[in-house]
């Protein structure tokens, strides 16, 4: 849907006429609970609905009460609504933070049949059983009623749903490092990032709302002469024209901070586009590293809590005041004003000017006195000193339609039931402001709690981030502007700059109700006691539902601590993490444990500090890009012969080249009798691959492997295993000689980083005296394995090299051309074949495997995979990743005989150690079923035969750790561990057991060798 | 995430190094008793407060190197080098 | 049974294939209003030599070049296009020769062929800087990595090495098998941007 070119004014019944920062030439349109209505560039969902004069938009999460809109920001607890539709659906986003698109798709949640008309209110009725903390003592007995409970339970709690769809849409980072990170741009942030900026520090201002101006946009004032946000417009215009050193960031939340001046930061770039531009992201992490930070962060207002407090049009008496200035919007047109210190009473001013009927200000504090409340009776507007609001009426529709006010007797907590009414469709709270000092308390610091001004303040001992303006606990305008100067100042001198000349303070207007000096103390006022006769609840936290009463029921119940009053009575762990409920919820504690409040202190702060999508998090690296793939060089030719491939670790391998639809094990199986009988290639580039060269090279793998090297001959290649330090096999792999001080180690393929750092420890850390360099060249080389009765055949029409049994024998080593191509040649058997491994440079690798297999045609030459690669490897009996799990040992994979004894190398000494050399260990066997025919699986275990029938625990004697059909020798083969090994075992029948499958198959034990035990076919 | 300093490389983003376990300690002789030994391999102190790490610049220079460091607070004090290795002018 | 001619005859050298062969679509990609802001090269006509002096000294210059001691620092005497020495470690290097050069040797120097076991990618044009800070944490800013400075980093997860050669021209050195992962997800990332992509 495309803008309109001129706007609707009627369709906006709540619009006013003039004012805001709205553009009124452009009209958007957008549907909620599927009605299409009008709003404005400027507006966010929450102030279009309420142009429209949309007030119920929610259902609350237990009682499915009415909701409407509390407040203007992110510490909006009540809106939540879901936004987009399809595969961009999105549950519980707060209305207030949503910025209008054209074509915006927003529904109520949590309600059914009707938002206006909802079932789940029944549960109101039976609140009385559901208390906080329900579901613990409930639901017990009868155990096997749970499941239906438990569904019902389901359907009726919880928020939203989500959506079934991947995201489509993009997500990406964005390193950024900078001098000075300003969190917030009001007026104190603006001051700061300007006087940084000027003494030449980079500069980076991030500011949570789509405009930057802070309460500058939000509020009635005047600055040099003109209004806030005019002069806020010239501070960007000159913050802009200092270039890139200063980045600007709009509607971009600083969720957290982390070590070293680390901060992570969420940009919605383009939230909620039903339509976005190809190639733009939908939102982006900001991860900057900043030398100094300035939080400019401001303060949070906190609600008051009386019965009836949670009605569609009772708000925030700030927000209430934004709506009206900022989006031109009248929030109601009858409003009583409820506020417990002065600065509430700007509410009453501004909607005054905008024309909203105020028929009173309700002031729980007697006498009250003070520039602020004189303009408000100056206006003719009533002062309802030493009253308080007791309790609200309304419809589930249309929200408030009236309050009750009472008279405090001595500021409580009696109250003499006067029971006034008065009509109002709009209540406006004030209840006191909560700087907003998350992000310095996620550092671990401890706010400290202010008596006389009612708020937590930052810890004085942290001195790390400079903290100005509200968040400071600095509220008054011209104080805000000062601090944050002086905050940009001192961080630039921190920096190491000289401050240069300072950007002028602008002068706030001399009758601003921003300078109104303070009358009165604020009271403290948690609760507003509960009448007699309430049509309402007093709600603490209303998005979680959590009253009063059950908080003072979580104390009864001995859940004294500030950390199990939130867990027990769920307060604060909503959404809005208790933006507008914690300072209130936890100084309920401290009155029931009769404390003051620094005795209860707050809960932990954690980032992030508002709600992050996964999407943002994962940025780029989703789907196929979750974690680099590596390739082969080889990956394009063998894709083309149909290859499957699977995940390695990060590597892509072919598994098996099926043809006409063969299925794994038919693939498997042609592949290996195809490769036993006659030729097979496989893609072994994986296998790590280490250059050591050096004077101490040999002593080196000496020091590395259990078994000798100094003794190998230039151009032959030998088996090495290497242990941890605690004697228990880490790696394996063949290392060949290529000079006297030239070795070319291969490792496997999963251990290969591993493995690389292993030996770095070992040349930097503990012989540093060794003259040895390694480095890695998994990646320069391509590597194959030709394999089979016919490989010498194949390699003879494919290099003029001498590849006779003599003049290569079986662990020998050459270099030449293959294919016409730079080739290193090794004759290794890892399949028990007669067989070669065939490295090229990886540029050629490509077309060595292309060549090979034109080359090998008329022998029949089969590619062959992972799948058949491993298979094979099992007939024989050679020991790879299962065996080598980190549990067992060189005795026990039968290797014994390779641990030297004349040298010393990593794990000797604790090889030494009894319980490793106990003959009673599980040791490698072989294992053959009796029936010839039933699959062994890997991970079975391995019971007695006369335990068949003994009930659990039965003794388990052994594991099976790989297990095959066996296509190469015609009956399923598997290699597994039994206590005490092939001395113990050999010729006997064992029970392999598979308890998931609930069968027990009887197994012959042998020699692990299975294949061609004396080694014949590969020495050919 | 911390940023840890390189004594090469200087100050790099923590996720470019692997820790090591802790510095200062000697590789035990092949004949020493077997109690010197699990010490080595198995047995770690585990500090509060400043502690003298081994730490790897894996995806950078690929050096081993010391890192004092507060396990409570992050705060890092120096990084040296081993003993042998040198760094440049 | 095949005739047994002089079999390796049979097969000429081919030139080295890239690992971005299938991935590598020339031309220009996403934003196409005014000038890219990113131009990709393959850098195919250059070996690739590591070389490690152990703990002895090593020598002053090797192949022409001045093996360069302050760390991540680069020499680079004929400017991008030409030879460069690039600090890995110390006593380490990796030389960026042509491919016709002679093997550099010296006493007592470790020396292996790396030319096929890392892609070079060249990114030049104004917005590099900024697509690479799309996936690395380090201060990519022409004050942070000004021309001549190299550093070996993670980049989309990648290990990397990074060889700035300019403001606006970044070599980027990646192991072989990690070229096209990191080909995907920095073209996407460049898109926005406006890519072309050089044949």
């Amino acid at each position: 849907m495309s803008a309109t070119a001129s706007p609707k004014p009627a369709r906006q019944p709540e619009r006013l006429e003039h004012g805001g920062l709205i553009d009124r030439g452009r009209a958007l349109t957008f549907r909620f609970d599927g009605r299409a209505l009008t709003g404005h560039p400027g507006d966010t969902l929450a102030s279009a609905l309420l142009a429209n004069g949309v007030r119920l938009v929610a259902r609350s999460f237990k009682y499915h009460r009415p909701r409407g809109i509390v407040g203007d920001g992110p510490e909006e607890p009540s809106a939540l609504v879901a936004v987009g539709a399809g595969a961009r659906h999105e549950p519980n986003t707060r209305a207030t933070v949503v910025d209008l698109v054209d074509g915006l798709e927003a529904r109520s949640q949590n309600r059914w049949p009707l938002l206006r008309w909802d079932a789940g209110a029944l549960t109101g009725l039976v609140g009385a059983f559901a208390p906080v903390g329900f579901y613990y003592k409930t639901f017990m007995t009868p155990a096997r009623l749970w499941p239906l409970q438990e569904a019902v339970l389901r359907r009726l709690a919880g928020m939203g749903s989500s959506p079934t769809a991947a995201d489509p849409d993009a997500y990406a980072h964005r390193g950024a490092h900078c001098d000075l990170l300003v969190v917030g741009a009001g007026p104190a942030g603006l001051m700061a990032a300007w006087a940084a900026a000027r003494a030449g520090a980079r500069v980076i201002l991030a500011d949570e709302r789509a405009a930057l101006g802070g309460c500058l946009l939000r509020e009635r004032v005047t600055l040099d002469g003109a209004p806030g946000h005019a002069w806020v417009a010239a501070v960007l215009d000159a913050l802009r024209a200092l270039g890139d050193r200063v980045t600007l960031l709009p509607r971009t939340t600083v969720t957290g901070q982390h070590d070293h001046g680390f901060w992570q930061a969420v940009e919605r770039v383009a939230d909620h586009d039903p339509a976005p531009a190809p190639d733009r992201v939908r939102q982006r992490l900001w991860q900057i590293r900043a030398r100094q930070t300035v939080l400019a962060t401001g303060a949070i207002e906190r609600p008051l809590v009386f019965a009836g407090n949670d009605r569609p049009g009772v708000m925030l008496a700030s927000a209430a005041r934004a709506y009206v200035n900022q989006y031109a919007v009248a929030p109601g047109r009858r409003a009583v004003l409820f506020a417990s210190h002065d600065e509430g009473y700007r509410t009453a001013l501004d909607l005054h000017a905008a024309g909203i009927q105020v028929p009173a200000v309700v002031d729980p504090r007697a006498g009250v006195r003070g520039p602020l409340p004189d303009r408000v009776r100056a206006l003719g507007i009533p002062v309802r000193d030493g009253h308080v609001i007791a309790d609200t009426q309304g419809t589930a529709r249309r929200g408030l339609n009236g309050v009750t006010v009472n008279r405090l007797v001595d500021g409580g907590p009696d109250m003499v039931p006067v029971g006034d009414w008065i009509d109002a469709d709009l209540l406006a709270v004030a209840g006191g402001w909560s700087p907003t000092l998350h992000l310095h308390a996620q550092a671990g610091a401890k706010p400290v709690w202010d008596a006389e001004r009612l708020a937590f303040l930052p810890d004085p001992e942290r001195g790390k981030e400079w903290m100005c303006g509200g968040c400071a606990g600095v509220l008054r305008l011209d104080d805000a502007l000062a601090d944050g100067l002086a905050a940009g100042q001192g961080a630039a001198e921190a920096l190491g700059l000289r401050p240069g000349a300072a950007p002028p303070l602008p002068t706030v207007g001399a009758d601003d109700p921003a300078m109104a000096g303070s009358g009165q103390p604020q009271t403290a006022l948690w609760a507003v006691p509960k009448p007699a006769v309430a049509n309402g609840k007093r709600f603490v936290d209303i998005q979680d539902d959590v009253t009063v009463e059950d908080i003072a029921l979580a104390h009864r119940e001995g859940y004294a601590s500030v950390e199990h009053l939130k867990r027990y009575t769920t307060l604060g762990m909503g959404t809005d993490q208790g933006k507008t409920s914690n300072v209130a919820g936890l100084a309920l504690l401290a009155e029931a444990r009769g404390e003051p409040i620094p005795a209860v202190g707050t809960t932990t702060f954690r980032a992030p500090y508002t709600p992050v999508t996964l999407g943002a998090l994962a940025g780029r690296h989703v789907g196929a890009h979750i974690a680099p793939v590596r390739r082969s060089p080889m990956h394009a030719a063998q894709a083309e012969m149909g290859a499957v491939f699977q995940p390695t670790g990060l590597w892509l391998r072919p598994r098996h080249f099926p043809r006409d639809g063969e299925t794994l094990a038919e693939a498997v199986r042609r592949e290996v009798i195809a490769t036993r009988s006659g030729v097979g290639l496989c893609d072994v580039s994986f296998l790590g691959k280490i250059d050591v060269q050096g004077p101490d090279a040999a002593e080196f793998l000496n020091r590395v492997y259990i078994n000798g090297w100094k003794g190998l001959a230039v151009g032959k290649a030998r088996y090495g295993l290497m242990l941890r330090e605690d004697g228990l096999a880490m790696d394996d792999g063949t290392t060949a000689r290529l000079a006297d001080d030239h070795f070319a180690m291969t490792t496997t393929t999963a251990n290969a980083v591993a493995v690389m750092t292993h030996l770095e420890y070992g040349l930097q850390v503990l012989w540093p005296e060794l003259d040895v360099r390694v480095v890695s060249t998994t990646d320069e080389w391509a590597a194959v394995a030709l394999a089979g009765p016919k490989s010498r055949r194949v390699l003879e029409e494919a290099t003029d090299l001498d590849v006779s049994n003599d003049a290569l024998p079986f662990m020998g080593v050459t270099e030449g051309t293959v294919c016409g191509l730079p080739a290193r040649l090794f004759r290794i058997s890892f399949s028990g074949e007669l067989a070669y491994e065939i490295n090229v440079p990886a540029g050629y690798g490509d077309a060595l495997w292309r060549r090979l297999v034109m080359v090998g045609k008329p022998f029949g030459l089969t590619p062959y995979g992972a799948e058949a690669l491993g298979v094979m490897r099992i007939e024989k009996g050679h020991v790879a990743g299962p065996e080598l799990d980190g549990r067992t040992t060189p005795h026990d994979l039968g290797l014994g005989r390779m641990v030297s004894t004349k040298k010393s190398f990593i794990g000797r000494r604790l090889l030494e150690r009894a319980a490793l050399t106990d003959p009673e260990r599980p040791a490698l066997v072989g294992l053959v079923p009796e029936d010839g025919a039933t699959v062994l699986a890997g991970g079975s275990q391995i019971v007695a035969v006369a335990d068949r029938d003994t009930p659990p625990p039965v003794p388990m004697i052994g594991h099976v750790s790989s297990g095959c059909a066996g296509p190469g020798v015609g009956h399923p083969v598997a290699l597994g561990f039994l206590k005490g090994g092939l001395a113990r075992w050999e010729g006997q029948t064992v029970l392999v057991s598979h308890p998931l499958k609930g069968t027990a198959t009887p197994a012959r034990v042998v020699a692990p060798h299975v294949y061609d035990p004396e080694g014949r076919r590969q020495h050919a | 995430m911390m940023l840890i300093p390189c004594p090469w490389c200087g100050p790099r983003p923590r996720v470019e190094f692997s820790y090591g376990g802790p510095a200062d300690r000697a590789r035990p002789a092949d004949d020493a008793p077997l109690e010197d030994w699990t010490r080595y391999v198995y047995e770690r102190d585990n500090p509060k407060g400043a502690a003298r790490e081994l730490w790897r610049h894996g995806a950078g220079c690929r050096q081993w190197f010391v890192l004092e460091r507060d396990t409570v607070t992050h705060a890092v004090a120096a990084s040296h080098p081993l003993p042998g290795a040198e760094v440049a002018p | 049974m095949p005739e047994t001619a002089d079999p390796a005859a049979v097969f000429d050298r081919p030139a080295p294939c890239s690992p971005l062969a299938e991935h590598w679509g020339p031309g220009r990609h996403g934003a196409s209003d005014g000038p890219p802001g990113v131009t990709a090269t393959e850098r195919r006509d250059r070996a690739l030599w590591h070389v490690d002096a152990g703990r002895a000294a090593a020598p002053a210059t090797l192949a022409g070049l001045t093996l360069p001691r302050m760390p991540n620092t680069g020499t680079a005497p004929e400017g991008p296009d030409g030879p460069a020495a690039l600090w890995l470690g110390p006593g380490r290097w990796l030389l960026v020769l042509p491919p016709r050069a002679p093997r550099p040797a010296a006493a007592g120097l470790s020396v292996v062929d790396l030319s096929h076991g890392r892609c070079v990618l060249r990114l030049v044009g104004p917005a590099v800087r900024t697509v690479l800070a799309g996936g690395c944490l380090l201060d990519l800013s022409v004050d942070g990595l000004p021309a001549g400075r190299c550093a070996q980093t993670l980049l989309f997860a990648v290990p990397v090495l990074l060889h700035a050669g300019t403001a606006e021209t970044v070599d980027i050195h990646v192991p072989r098998s990690y070229a096209v992962a990191l080909w995907e997800t920095l073209s996407t990332e460049a898109l926005v941007h406006g890519l072309e992509v050089c044949p």
